[in-house]
């Protein structure tokens, strides 16, 4: 999949659990500030990620982020974390 | 050296408002004492003698042999802790507390105490023993580190089955998964009171438990939404299912606590191996996750329809959603009552129980409302989700207190469950 493919994936995720629509979202929002999703939400997309991805997050390391940059990110790293030991 | 486990007594749902008797055709249930007693029991060496008191079944404030008193206790059953302190110090006994509030309130507590035990109690168990044989027992103790749950024993729940009379049979027990979370919620003492290190029991260490409680024709409840998240968590969870499925010994839980989000994020097959697990029931846990806190206020239907979604997907995995709702949140105006009771009627849910938001001391929600200073009542006993404590901000405390009841009365008015069983017509209110 590629980067950006990943990422418009997440950011209809993403607008699944927020009032925010998914083209009128951008990497530099603040999952809390700007698009409402609290921690509970959080784990919810981190759930969506492991279904959909089949993705393995710890939820400390999911914990942690609070960007949608962030979140890309860290489904960047594990997805190629995943490649990468299938491989 | 003998120690006497204290459970102090609290006032439930319908103590608070007897009306609701009235109102709920269905057996009201008293449940199990939480695990902190049984697992302070557990990792208590032989050479104590132990006696254990529930002061919800016979008043505890009576003579006693032994030479310490050790209560664990929360927020709704604090006032009355304070009070059966101060009896037993009368008679010369050494007092020491733990629990959720105590490791929230310890300044509050101090004086009322010899000790007092701050977080997790197993980790300094052994050095508050030893100090009360030496008579040198300090006025707080509080874990270096979080415990590590592979070392403990099982809870000593023997002490409460063994407490069982004609008229407290508990059907269900509480069994423990894990410990702690990470997540910060702004109504839950969970991360501070256990740390924000989530910690998992052996998947060994959970079947034992409910071993245990099957050997006397008990079942287990779980009550930690934590067993959802995704990653390790839901992980165990999924091969506590298959590890129960393969013992072919389903129906050992009553039922298990969830949220809407974790409802809606699990997968049908996760839903679908609870159920061949043997649960028939989720605790459906309302009010502080985004999906209910967003559904009653008019003004988000998105959420709504995912609550609406969330039942559904419960109730299609042939799981009875017995919901928990909340009213006093912010956004909570004098409408949701109204749009609470719709979405019950339109959604299908048959079982609800409906709490007043409180600010648990210890938790976000507290530490907010304090500094915006909008807590007037500090009587701890009306820390038990039937009364409003403090200042609403769309209604007053008032219309909130009448909307619960309201709620209460009009969810059950007409409803008729003498043609289920017995488990199925009982609620714990």
């Amino acid at each position: 999949m590629t980067d950006d493919l990943l990422t418009q994936r997440i950011f209809s995720m993403m607008a699944e659990l927020s009032t925010v629509r998914a083209p009128d979202i951008r990497l530099e929002h603040r999952l809390r500030e700007d698009l409402g999703l609290d921690s509970v939400c959080s784990m919810e997309l981190l759930s969506m990620l492991a279904e959909e991805f089949e993705l393995d997050v710890p939820m400390e390391e999911a914990a942690q982020v609070t960007t949608v940059a962030g979140t890309v990110a860290m489904a960047q790293r594990h997805l190629a974390l995943k490649e990468r030991a299938v491989s | 050296m003998k120690i006497l486990f204290v459970y102090p007594r609290f006032s439930r749902h319908a103590e608070a408002h007897p009306e609701l008797r009235a109102w709920v055709p269905l057996n009201e249930y008293l449940g199990s004492p939480s695990l902190g007693i049984a697992a302070m029991a557990a990792v208590t060496p032989d050479s104590f003698e132990i006696e254990f008191r529930d002061d919800r079944l016979s008043p505890a404030d009576r003579p006693t042999d032994a030479d310490i008193v050790a209560f664990s206790f929360f927020t709704p059953a604090a006032s009355r802790a304070l009070e059966l302190a101060a009896y037993f110090r009368a008679l010369g006994k050494q007092t020491i507390a733990g629990g959720i509030f105590p490791t929230m309130m310890p300044d509050v507590c101090e004086p009322h105490f010899d000790a007092v035990v701050v977080g997790e109690g197993e980790p300094v168990w052994a050095q508050v023993l030893s100090d009360l044989r030496s008579r040198a027992l300090q006025r707080r103790y509080k874990a270096g580190q979080s415990q590590r749950l592979t070392d403990l024993p099982l809870p000593r729940v023997d002490l409460y089955l063994n407490k069982e009379t004609g008229h407290f049979q508990p059907d269900d027990y509480p069994v423990q998964l894990s410990r702690g979370c990470p997540l910060t919620c702004q109504a839950c003492v969970l991360p501070f009171s256990m740390t924000r290190s989530l910690r998992h029991f052996s998947i060994d260490h959970v079947v034992g438990q409910l071993e245990q409680l099957a050997k006397r024709g008990k079942r287990a409840c779980l009550t930690e939404d934590t067993s959802w998240f995704p990653g390790e968590n839901v992980k165990q969870l999924r091969l506590l299912f298959e590890r129960i499925i393969a013992r072919g010994a389903p129906a050992t839980i009553s039922y298990i606590g969830i949220s809407m989000p974790m409802i809606l994020a699990s997968s049908t097959s996760m839903l679908e191996l609870a159920k061949q697990a043997g649960v028939d029931m989720f605790y459906l846990v309302g009010g502080f996750d985004p999906v209910t806190r967003g559904a009653f206020t008019g003004k988000d239907p998105k959420s709504l329809a995912r609550a609406h979604d969330a039942v559904k997907k419960s109730l299609d995995a042939g799981i009875e959603p017995y919901t928990s709702f909340l009213l006093g949140n912010d956004t909570d105006d004098e409408g949701t009552v109204d749009r609470m009771l719709e979405f019950a009627a339109a959604s299908g849910i048959t079982k609800a129980e409906f709490a007043i938001f409180t600010p648990y001391p210890g938790t976000p929600a507290w530490t907010r409302l304090e500094k915006e200073e909008r807590i007037f009542d500090r009587e701890w006993s009306h820390y038990n989700d039937a009364n409003c404590v403090f200042e609403p901000r769309l209604m007053s405390a008032d219309e909130v207190t009448r909307g619960y009841l309201r709620l209460w009365r009009e969810f059950y008015a007409g409803k008729d469950f003498s043609t289920h069983d017995v488990a199925e017509r009982t609620i714990q209110f």
